[in-house]
């Protein structure tokens, strides 16, 4: 008796969105990275960073356990291998918002006057992209529901649809920062400007990564 | 036979035992799900399996008896005083299953009393008359029902819960499709399950009906079922509609669990319907003889023995059932009451017809079966090492239950003779 049991395995979805909501914790750190920034508060730059470096660690632990206890021969209602990605680029986005508190504490930073009202639309919208996807991934459950078909399937195909957009207009507000940042060579040092790309690489890498969370999905609806 | 009274009490002992065994341990893979999801409390489902088991017993039990009693081996070798060695090779079988039950209960194996039984009751013929006295033909049916059952119970599954998915949750509100496709679906399931039961008359009761009648009892159900369920869906509010998507999925769960308990009871009907042989085939061997002093195939399996078969997997099912139903009610989380409701009802349609038949077959692999079916239309964890695990029960099973019962059978012999 006890062995009918054992084959209905237990849903890696409770553990997935364990996860999803460390990664969101560590994202929800970035803007407050930067007012800190903006008001110049150094240590409080630096305590966020720490604080994010330490949510970082806490994902991945969720991860290796969730990676740990998949059974080589369990039928999953995704692919497995989709599964174990999503999971992947989920971790690689707190990776990046790791690298994000890095890059700001290695070198005293400080946001050039002429950079902030753009900066903000793009965090504004790097974020945008974060959250969309979080909640794309927060439908796995419903979607499980209904084995991933039908209406439910076309809803979350709206919001994948709908990410895309979103990610596309981080490029552009990316592209419009970058510019403004290389128009003030010259002004700001070279190693300013040099840490600069790399900050912004950083956070278009989190909408990326955002983005490519919502593809994976895609690939495992039924519609 | 001067140990005629004594063989038959020391039968009747080891057959309520292994009665209770089947309604202890096998009864909770019907309820379980269903108490789990809080559908039912478990003294309801303790007591209605328990009822439902014994029905399924008492009405079709007989016609798998008669397979396990006669069919298996050929009684009519057994003549003159051949007939004591005929009784001491059911005794011993049904010894040998009790036993091997047993360790693999306390194992925790997922063996099948019917397997255990047919493998013994093969083997005492095999080694006592020979490769002659076994009827292959039964035993090739058997086996083949063993292969059939479960991947018939995983098509049909699949098949009802494609069903529930295309008609129901991909729907855009799902309790509006709900409302207009349950009511349908009651009536379809009605009627399968009276078509199951009734195509072959109620022997116990001496009740013979026609194929049309069958038909006629079957429309008529459906039609009624699908009235009821009208009126049922009738009380389903639509506000909630307004709602979250997953509180829409909430409500539309809450009805199939209140359906689960039906399914429930079908499963625990022909479960009783199909094992109750495994404890009375052989002991309405041993009877019948003991008691006329030939061998009549043709006698019908006494129907105290069935009462009595009924009774005592009704006693498993209060006296220790109720453990493992609340077990599995609480470690069961992996399955909706829609694809429950699916894997049950195909289940039950499943053993039924194979209880019709005469097939003594595994009513926990047909269950696996129809798990894996319901969880290959995606959006549930199956894990497929229970597979394995099945595969493994039936390699070691009829090998040990035969081997035993031959063990047994010369002990019985050498005492008695």
């Amino acid at each position: 008796m006890r062995s009918i049991l054992k084959i209905f395995a237990k849903s890696p979805l409770g553990p997935m969105n364990e996860h999803m909501t460390k990664v969101k914790e560590c994202v929800d750190k970035i803007p407050l990275i930067f007012d800190a920034l903006y008001q110049g508060d150094q240590d409080k730059v630096k305590q966020i960073a720490k604080d994010i470096y330490a949510l970082e660690h806490e994902a991945d632990v969720i991860k290796t356990d969730i990676r740990d206890n998949i059974p080589r021969n369990i039928l999953l209602p995704m692919n497995k291998r989709d599964f174990l990605n999503i999971l992947s680029t989920q971790d690689s986005i707190a990776d990046t918002a790791e690298d994000v508190g890095v890059l700001l504490t290695i070198r005293h930073m400080t946001v050039p006057e002429e950079m902030h009202p753009l900066l903000d639309e793009f965090l504004v919208s790097v974020m945008k992209v974060v959250n969309l996807a979080m909640k794309v991934v927060s439908q796995l459950g419903d979607l499980e529901e209904t084995a991933f078909g039908g209406e439910e399937a076309r809803e979350v195909l709206k919001m994948v649809d709908e990410l895309g957009v979103t990610e596309w207009e981080s490029d552009k507000r990316q592209y419009k920062l970058s510019q403004k940042l290389f128009e003030l060579e010259g002004k700001e040092s070279p190693v300013a400007i040099f840490m600069w790309t790399y900050i912004i690489l950083a956070l278009a890498r989190i909408a990326n990564q955002s983005e490519k969370l919502g593809k994976q999905i895609r690939g495992n609806l039924s519609t | 036979m001067e140990h005629g009274t004594l063989i038959i009490l020391i039968t009747l002992a080891v057959g309520a035992y292994m009665a209770w065994n089947i309604g202890a341990n096998d009864v909770a893979n019907a309820m379980g799900t269903s108490v789990g999801s809080k559908a039912i409390s478990l003294r309801n489902a303790m007591i209605w399996a328990a009822i439902a088991n014994f029905c399924g017993a008492f009405l079709i039990g007989p016609r798998v008896s008669e397979t396990i009693r006669g069919k298996i081996v050929d009684p009519t070798l057994f003549t003159g005083s051949d007939i004591n060695l005929f009784v001491i090779g059911m005794l011993a079988a049904l010894l040998a299953s009790a036993i091997w039950i047993h360790i693999a209960t306390y194992l925790g194996w997922p063996v099948s009393t019917s397997h255990a039984v047919v493998g013994a009751v093969f083997g005492f013929g095999l080694v006592v008359k020979g490769v002659h006295a076994i009827h292959w033909k039964v035993i090739f049916n058997i086996v083949l029902s063993w292969i059939i059952s479960p991947v018939f119970g995983g098509i049909l599954s699949a098949l009802i819960f494609i069903a529930i998915l295309r008609l129901i949750l991909f729907a855009k509100s799902p309790i509006l499709s709900a409302k207009r496709w349950i009511p349908l679906i009651i009536g379809i399931t009605t009627a399968i399950l009276l078509l199951s039961l009734f195509y072959k008359g109620l022997e116990s009761l001496k009740l013979e009906i026609k194929p049309y009648q069958t038909f006629t009892i079957a429309i008529c159900g459906a039609i009624i079922a699908y009235f009821l369920g009208v009126l049922w869906m009738r009380a389903i509010k639509l506000e909630d509609e307004k709602s979250s998507r997953q509180q829409r999925f909430k409500v539309v769960e809450g009805i199939f669990a209140r359906m689960q308990i039906v399914s429930a009871l079908y499963v625990a009907f022909a479960h009783g319907a199909n094992d109750v042989a495994n404890a009375i085939g052989p002991a309405a061997a041993v009877v019948q003889v003991s008691q006329s002093g030939f061998i009549d195939v043709h006698a019908p399996v006494a129907r105290w023995l069935l009462v009595f078969g009924g009774l005592f997997i009704g006693l498993g099912t209060c006296t220790w059932g109720y453990k493992v139903i609340k077990t599995v009610g609480e470690k069961i989380t992996g399955i909706s009451p829609s694809r429950g409701f699916a894997a049950e009802f195909s289940t039950a349609t499943t053993v039924l017809i194979c209880s019709q038949l005469g097939l003594p077959i595994s009513t926990t692999h047909t269950i696996v079966g129809a798990v894996v079916g319901v969880g290959l239309v995606r959006g549930m964890r199956v894990n497929l090492g229970v597979i394995r695990r099945v595969l493994e029960s039936w390699l070691y099973t009829i090998p040990f239950s035969a081997i035993l019962t031959v063990v047994i059978y010369y002990i019985v012999k050498a005492i008695i003779l």
